[in-house]
Formats: structure tokens, sequence, C-alpha cells
């Protein structure tokens, strides 16, 4: 088991610090020896098999984004221990890490925007290569070329600039400059939220192939319900900056067992109109992860939550086989 | 025009005259929205949906637009032949839309109170049946004392379910989540209990668990205030949800258009089951989603014939020569398509 995991993730913790708004709060902060902050992301743990997909699904705000750069240390992380094919990274130093960079790529949401508008094709694609420190130039375009390649790209297209692309083709290219390295660890962030439908398709199908050919490992961050059950094996639900429940990805879909999970699942519309549900409606709004509520994040707006879900904060329980919920009172 | 249809639009074509080249908007595009349903109108982006939806309550500009033909009927008139003054009678008061960003159509300086109080005023000018000011008078927004809300605002808000309008009229829009912005806007355009709402995209810029809830909301507001809803989206998903009959539209034109059970049952037109078919779902994961071949054409340099043939699979010669025209096949079921 342990060495089958290719990442693993250990009470991960990521707050922001927030600007300061008045002096009072700053003489209040010190005398309470704490500064406000963001709590993006509170103590997550998981582990990332070899060839897996792990789908990680939440509303905005949740932290979904920020762990996911937390772990490619884009930036560094709070407290917590990042385990990539066994060395914690949180303890490298630049120059190591950027040595196990080539191992970790990440594809971006906007194909639009994480394209250097000014910049061809396979300039973007071999980026990542020179920035390594590759310098053979014959074979950086040999590489460019074969990722471009396996993303369904030609070698016409090496010269274009991003504009001279659709959406689709875009995210192609931002698929096959994380490609080009040769990655163990693919970070996708929301990959196919703003392309359509048809499109969409197409890059999940990618994806999928890609995986195959060339056993990549995904963390896969996405609103989606569907496109995450669609790519992952399991899947872990995100809550203000927890993971609330994780499973097999049917089980989650059919089986929930947080109350959140159960919420999330039912408000996800499906193109069958006969599939019309009862919304299990969620009380109020989001809370601010500057301020989170006591116990568990959740129980404000919890139809099952009792007294104890206010003072005591839940843990991840193994309640089935492969079945981890964080809930007093779960479902099922 | 039937008793039971409210805007019928017939054979409406579209273009902008652009740098690049002659955008064919909308080519030829009928539609009937009826009494009390929610039609969902259904496509991918740059298909023209929006384009439809703005020229149906007029809020296209003319130039750079330019219709070439068609109609669009509402209550027995052509609103194209109108002039700017009726149109802005029925615009707001008969018709009204709310859009998909509330961010951004709410203005971020005025209180949501002051914004509601203004669209209720424009709208009492405007169905009134005094005669309409030349140079009408801005509606002015001014900082007022705590309490002097019109119970108009505060029903307005009370229809959408905000359970403390009291407290939300003073509020700014940055002050408010998605939801509860989408839900003001939504009171903004029913205030005036219209025929007509047409919804763009009104829950894209806003959570799924958030969405569902102005989903279900929409759904109820129709049966009480005896709208009709147009509701545009790109997601398959939603417009199962909400709509009591969908039309597809493909590349400027509706390819399909049928009562929501059937189109999602049994979908005729290749682009509309090839789109259900690319939409991952419970069915789709073990046996993988088809995708389409190829990309949506450019609207500036449409294919010939059909505007899906390059794209589909079951096309044939014909295909590229005849534009198919949207003929009812079954009861109430039409589809552009060639026969086989």
């Amino acid at each position: 088991m342990e060495n089958r995991a290719i990442l693993n993730v250990d009470g991960l913790v990521k707050h922001f610090p927030v600007g300061r708004t008045s002096f009072l709060e700053d003489i209040s902060s010190l005398i309470r020896k704490s500064a406000r902050v963001v709590h993006a992301v509170d103590g997550v743990s998981f582990e990332l098999e070899k060839n897996e997909t792990l789908g990680l699904v939440g509303e905005s705000g949740c932290g979904k984004t920020t762990l996911a750069r937390t772990v490619l240390l884009l930036t560094r992380p709070t407290t917590g221990r990042i385990t990539f094919e066994g060395t914690d990274i949180t303890r490298l130093k630049d120059a190591d890490l950027k040595k196990i960079r080539n191992k970790m790529q990440i594809v971006f949401q906007d194909p639009f925007s994480s394209l250097d508008p000014r910049m061809r094709t396979k300039d973007i694609v071999t980026e990542p290569l020179v920035a390594s420190g590759v310098k053979d130039k014959n074979a950086i375009m040999k590489m460019a070329g074969e990722a471009l390649e396996s993303v369904g790209l030609k070698s016409e297209h090496l010269d274009r600039f991003p504009h001279e692309f659709s959406g689709g083709q875009r995210q192609r290219i931002g698929v096959a400059r994380a490609l080009v390295t040769k990655p163990r660890l693919m970070v996708l962030d929301e990959p196919t939220s703003s392309l359509d439908a048809s499109i969409q398709a197409q890059v999940l199908g990618l994806l999928r192939s890609l995986q195959n050919e060339f056993e990549l490992s995904y963390l896969l961050i996405s609103h989606n319900v569907n496109v995450v059950y669609y790519m992952s094996n399991r899947i872990a639900v995100m809550y203000l900056g927890k993971i609330v429940e994780s499973a097999d990805a049917d089980n989650i879909v059919n089986k929930p067992m947080h109350p959140y999970t159960a919420a999330l699942i039912s408000a996800v519309p499906r193109p069958n109109p006969k599939l019309r549900r009862e919304l299990v409606e969620i009380k109020g709004e989001v809370p601010s992860p500057i301020n989170p509520p006591s116990g568990c994040r959740y129980h404000p707006r919890c139809p099952r939550a009792t007294e104890k879900c206010a003072l005591e904060e839940p843990t991840l329980v193994e309640l089935e086989k492969n079945h981890f919920v964080a809930c007093y009172h779960p479902l099922g | 025009m039937s008793t039971d249809e409210l805007v019928k639009v017939e054979g409406l074509r579209l273009i902008f005259e652009t740098l690049y080249g002659t955008v064919k908007a909308l080519s030829g595009v009928d539609l009937t929205i009826k009494r009390r349903e929610v039609l969902g109108l259904v496509g991918e982006s740059g298909c023209g949906k929006t384009v439809l939806g703005l020229s149906i309550i007029g809020l296209l500009p003319i130039p750079p637009g330019k219709i070439l033909d068609g109609k669009i009927y509402y209550q027995g008139r052509n609103l194209l032949e109108l002039s700017d003054k009726d149109m802005e009678k029925v615009r707001g008061t008969g018709i009204t839309m709310i859009f998909q960003e509330p961010m951004t159509a709410l203005n971020p300086v005025f209180t949501v109170g002051d914004q509601i109080t203004e669209s209720i005023k424009v709208r009492s000018e405007r169905s009134s049946e005094r005669p309409h000011r030349e140079k009408a008078e801005k509606p002015r927004m001014r900082p007022r004392s705590k309490n002097s809300w019109s119970n108009e605002v505060i029903e307005a808000l009370k229809l959408v379910r905000i359970s403390d309008p009291q407290s939300i009229v003073r509020r700014y829009p940055h002050e408010l989540s998605g939801g509860m912005r989408q839900r003001v806007m939504t009171a903004m355009a029913l205030a005036a209990k219209p025929s007509l709402m047409i919804a763009d995209e009104p829950t894209t810029a806003v959570d799924v668990t958030t969405q569902a809830q102005v989903l279900k909301l929409m759904r109820e507001l129709m049966e009480e205030v005896n709208t009709s809803i147009l509701f545009i989206s790109h997601d398959f998903g939603v417009i199962a949800e909400i709509s009591d009959r969908v039309a597809v539209m493909y590349a400027g034109n509706i390819v399909e258009e049928a009562p929501v059970y059937e189109l999602f049952e049994s979908p005729l037109h290749p682009y509309t089951r090839a789109l259900l078919a690319s939409l991952p779902s419970v069915a789709s994961k073990k046996k993988g989603l088809e995708a389409i071949a190829g990309e949506v054409p450019s609207l500036v340099a449409l294919p010939p014939g059909c505007a899906f043939h390059p794209r589909c699979r079951r096309a044939k010669k014909e295909c590229s020569l005849v534009v198919p025209k949207l003929t009812e096949v079954s009861p109430n079921h039409k589809v552009a398509c060639l026969p086989d």
C-alpha cells in the first residue's frame, strides 16, 4: 500500500493573513496572539495512488484550488507534510524542489489567461523544459512535437499564437505543456469548466487516454460533480477547508453519508427530466472562512446537527470500507 | 397567432457587420413561446441564444446589428415595427430580462432598495397612459431615510423569498451573496408581473446548491406571477430541470424543438443526440463519452447547407446543399434535419 501511493498529504494547513482593517484590531490580535487569517485549507490529509484519479469537489471558496496550489508548493503550506514519491517535499530547498517539479505538473482552468498571448505554441510547450535546464535544442523540439501529437495537435500548430486556436485547442496546448516534462502527477484545476459541452467531452476523453498511456496520477479539482464522477476513482468532498467525506466515486454519488454531500449531490442538475427529484435544501449560506463555525463547520446549516456538533469537531472515520466520513450523525 | 401563444418569432435573420466579415448571428429562427410555460433555449456558446433573447426584448444595438428579415409577434403586434417609444413600454413591463452575472447587472453604488424603487418607478411611468415625455426625466436615486421603502419594494423582495427584506433593502450589491443578488434581479424583473421573463444563464455564476434553489424558486414564481419564462442556458442538466419545452440552437438556428420529456427521451436531431451523449453522467462512466468531432463553425463562415453537416455522422450529400427547415415530425416535436 505504502509504495503504491505517489502522493501523500498529511495534515495540510494553509492560512492566509487578512489585511489589517483597523489599529484596534491589530492590538487585539497582538493580545490574543492570533492574527486574523483565512482558513483556506485546514488540516487536509489524503493519498493518491499511482495511475489513480482523485476527484476533489466542493463549492467555490471551499479551498480546493488553494489545496491544489499548495500540494504543488506553488504556495508554501502553513503546516503539514506533503510526501511525493517518498520524499517530503515541504522540507526541500528551492533548488532541490526544482528537480522534482518536472514530475508534478498542473493544467489550469482558463486556457485563455493561462497561455501567454505573445508566445508561440512551441515556446509555450517547451518552456518547462528550458526552465528545467534542458539545453539540447533538437531534443527539446522533439519532445515538444511528441507532446503536441499526444494531445491531438499537429506540428504545423507549433508556430501559431494562442489567439489562433479555439478554446478546446488551447486547453490541449495547456495539457501538452504539462505533459512535456513527462510528469508522474498532474493536478487538473477545473480543466473543462470554461469549455462547451461538446469540447469538454473531447478534452475529458483525451485526459483519460493520456492517463492510461503515460500512467499518470490525477488530482482533479472541479465544482462539477458530473465531471468529477466521470473521471475519478475516488472522490473527496471539501467544505470550508476540510474534507468532509471521501470514498469511491460510486459511493459518493449513490450512497453519500455526510449531510453536506447528500445536499450537494441532490443539487446537481441532471440531463434527464425524469430524474427531477426532491432537493435536499441547505439552509443559509457558506460561512466566512475567516471565522469558521465551531465544531463541525457544517453544523449551522445541517438538518441533523445536535449540540455535540457545535462543540466538537468530527474527524474523518472509516465507517465502511474505504468510505471516510467526518460526521457524528451520518446518513444511511 | 393562437390564443395560447405569447411570442412568435418568424424567420428572424440577423447579422452583424464586422471588420472580419458578416456574422450571421441568426439565420431564420422560428420560435413560439406559449403562455405560462418555461421554454428552455439551449446551445453552446456563440450559437446565438443570447442574441435571440436580446432581440425579443429589443435590447440589441442596431447598428451594428441588422435585422434582414423576420417578425417577432407579441400580443398581436410585430415588435420589430414598433417605434422606440412603444417598444419602451413593452420592455420592463410586458417583457423583462435577467442577466447572467448579477454583479455586473446591478449598480454597485446604489442600495438594493434604491434600484428596485427605480425599476418600479420607471415602470409605472411607462405603463401609465400619460403622454410620454420626449426627454424622459432620468430617474433619480437619492439616499433616503431608513424606513421609507415603499410596500412595493418590500413585496418584491418577499416574492423571491427573501426572509428579511427590511434589512436587505439597505444593503449594497457587494454585501450580498451571488444567490441573493440573483434573487434581487429576479425581484426587479418580476415586480411588474410581466407576461414574459427572459432569463439569460441566470445560474451560471452561482454554485450548484444555490443554483438548485434559484431554479426551484423560478418554477414556483412562474405559477404565482403567471408569467412565461424563456430560459437560456448552455447546461442540459439545468434545462432538463426547469423547462416545459426545449428548443436546441446550433450556429444561429433552432435545430430541434420538443416537450422536455420527449426531447431527452427521443432526441431526433443528430446534434441533440450527440450533445446528450457527450455529457458526463452516471451512465456514461463505463462506456466513455462520445465527443462530437470538430468545432462549432464560425458564424462568419458558416458551412453551406445544414450548418451541422461537417460534424454530423449521418450527413449525406444533400446536407451540404439544402438548408433543412424546422418541420413538425410528430405532434409538438419539430426538427430541422433532412429525412433519411
